[in-house]
């Protein structure tokens, strides 16, 4: 990978020092960033510049069982669309996540990783508890993008309905730090 | 649907809701059923309102979705057939409603909304806001941010283009063709990511300039290249009988409210950016491509020929294209005013109505191209077989995100 194939506001922004920071996501306090909260727009810049390490994910548990075969479902909530695209394109050749053993699936009774994006629709409330009873053990919930893990500047998250084992922030993430964060979740290096 | 209109919103007025049907070159507000609402001003999301449905012994309402992995986006379809053939389809798009609340808004937050109303087509509804509110403050046209608008249209409705055909060759089993395809896109993607700081261009499209700086030089040649390499991929796809075989013929549709690449298929040489669009193109050679079959292969025909055509597109801007502003922090405190403004989206014609009290977003009315699609879907698949779906669907490149519309 290299850093210029990285878009660069995807990834951590870092305090430069130079003047004071304008963040509409409320995502900065002081020096610090709530990754989760960041929605990648770049407006806290010059005062924060992105540190260009897609690796931003946070692993909350892994699952070891699925080192050689990983089955996602993508559910979407409520999404802009993007994130739907981003993990997608972990389907297209320049990742190849099939060549690491991981594929999507159709349904989340098969799935060992129901990977949520987009905020909390109302209308997909009942359809996601659905989802998450359908999983069979052992299984993972990610949360992708900032509007699944904290709703972003849109609305409300999904941890009113469930707890997320892996968050992806990134407003989309892009498919490296996707990818990077399935492979941390089944206990594999980055 | 009402005589050769479709329903395509709803306004909310005083407590009573109007249903809204657009017409070929009518403007909405003044196609509202039953009453009349000219100058109304208060109006609330749009949201599709299909009633199509087949009733009868055996028939069989087949649901599909709202979540379910054939899907990339969630909507419910309620198919109704006695087992092969779809009778009628009635689509429930509300499921991911997310009631995108941009009324009271500042125009900062408004925009950053806006770019997530439809994630893979922001620069073109950013685009329409920061239009809007430049007009309502009554700023001249800037020459150098036209053009670098345009380009980020062009290459964004090159990347829509590409990912439609794309899900063609993958639904008919192309699946070499659908690799190479979608890794072309994830190159464009990076070109993307690597001027513009952002692969979807979010952040980018400030009030009065771009809101950082971005990276023009060559891009046409890039994306000059990308084309090329497409070409090839297409020239071996329309020789595949099982690529045409599948799309020939699927969900054809010919209605005079159609817009983008459906109407430009069946005939209906209209495009938003030769009429009425809030970005100027008479300078850029735009070619209008139509042909007449209605079917999803004249609407990949047409969606091929309009990559090729935006290549060209961005080549003339980049060589117009001079120095491109910065927006500085400036002032949007304190505008009044409301306008209407259109763009062509890869699907089509979109519409947005904007009005501003104090610098504050009073309200925001969306009509999305991906609702008359919605459209021409239910009524074009009608009569096909359950396997046509995927290529009816996918065909007519629709977001659903951008079916919600906004509060």
């Amino acid at each position: 990978m290299a850093a210029e194939e990285v878009p660069l506001w995807t990834t951590t922004p870092v305090s430069t020092g130079i003047g004071e920071a304008q963040c509409p996501a409320n995502a900065i306090k002081g020096t610090a960033v709530e990754i989760g909260r960041c929605i990648s727009c770049g407006y806290c810049s010059p005062a924060f510049q992105p540190d260009g390490d897609p690796r931003t994910s946070i692993i909350r548990s892994t699952e070891k069982a699925f080192r050689k075969s990983f089955h996602i479902y993508l559910f979407d909530a409520g999404s802009c669309g993007s994130c739907n695209l981003e993990i997608k394109a972990l389907g297209n050749p320049y990742y190849d996540m099939s060549r690491l053993g991981i594929s999507f699936c159709a349904t989340p009774k098969h799935a060992d990783a129901l990977i949520v994006v987009g905020v909390l629709a109302d209308g997909m409330s009942a359809p996601l508890k659905k989802a998450v009873e359908a999983l069979p053990s052992p299984r993972l919930v990610f949360a992708v993008g900032a509007c699944a893990i904290s709703g972003g500047i849109i609305g409300k998250s999904i941890s009113g309905i469930v707890e997320a084992d892996v968050v992806v922030p990134g407003c989309p993430p892009n498919p490296f730090t996707i990818l990077d964060a399935l492979q941390k979740s089944r206990g594999d290096r980055s | 649907m009402v005589g050769e209109d479709v329903i395509t919103g709803v306004l909310e007025s005083g407590g009573a809701e109007y249903e809204i049907a657009s017409g070929f070159g009518v403007p909405f507000w003044k196609k509202a059923i039953g009453r009349d609402i000219e100058g109304r001003e208060d109006f609330k999301a749009c949201v599709g309102r299909f009633d199509e449905k087949a009733e009868g012994a055996d028939v069989l309402n087949f649901t599909y979705g709202p979540s379910t992995g054939g899907l990339t986006e969630s909507c419910k379809f309620n198919i109704y057939t006695y087992g092969e053939r779809i009778l009628s389809l009635r689509p429930e798009p509300a499921y991911k409603d997310r009631k995108l609340q941009v009324s009271g808004s500042g125009l900062e937050m408004a925009n950053l909304k806006i770019e997530r109303y439809c994630g893979p087509l922001s620069p073109f509804y950013s685009g329409m806001l920061t239009a809007a509110v430049e007009a309502i403050m009554g700023n001249g046209e800037n020459n150098d941010l036209r053009l670098a608008r345009v380009i980020m249209n062009e290459v964004s409705r090159i990347s829509d283009h590409m990912h439609v055909i794309a899900k063609l060759a993958e639904g008919a089993s192309q699946n070499v063709a659908y690799n190479l395809l979608f890794a072309l896109r994830e190159r464009l993607l990076r070109l993307v990511s690597k001027r513009f700081g952002h692969r979807y261009f979010f952040g980018i499209n400030g009030f009065g300039g771009l809101a950082r700086s971005a990276d023009f030089r060559g891009i046409s040649s890039e994306v000059g290249e990308i084309a090329d390499e497409f070409r090839q991929i297409w020239i071996r796809l329309e020789n595949s009988r099982i690529f045409i075989d599948r799309i020939q013929g699927t969900a054809t549709l010919k209605r005079p409210w159609m817009v983008g690449p459906a109407a430009r298929a069946a005939g209906l040489r209209t495009d938003t950016r030769t009429e009425g669009s809030c970005l100027r193109y008479d300078d850029l050679d735009l070619e209008v491509t139509s042909t007449t079959s209605a079917d999803t292969l004249a609407r990949a025909l047409v969606r091929k020929d309009e990559i090729f055509a935006s290549a060209r597109i961005i080549e003339k801007a980049e060589s117009m294209i001079r120095e491109v502003p910065v927006a500085g922090r400036m002032s949007l405190v304190g505008i009044n005013g409301e306008i209407s403004v259109r763009t062509e989206t890869p699907g089509g014609d979109s519409l947005m109505r904007v009005s501003l009290v104090n610098g504050v977003v009073r309200k925001i009315y969306i009509r999305p191209s991906s609702l008359q699609n919605l459209a021409v879907f239910t009524y074009g698949i009608k009569e096909n077989l359950l396997t046509d779906l995927t290529f009816g669907y996918e065909g007519l490149g629709i977001h659903v995100s951008e079916v919600g519309g906004v509060l």
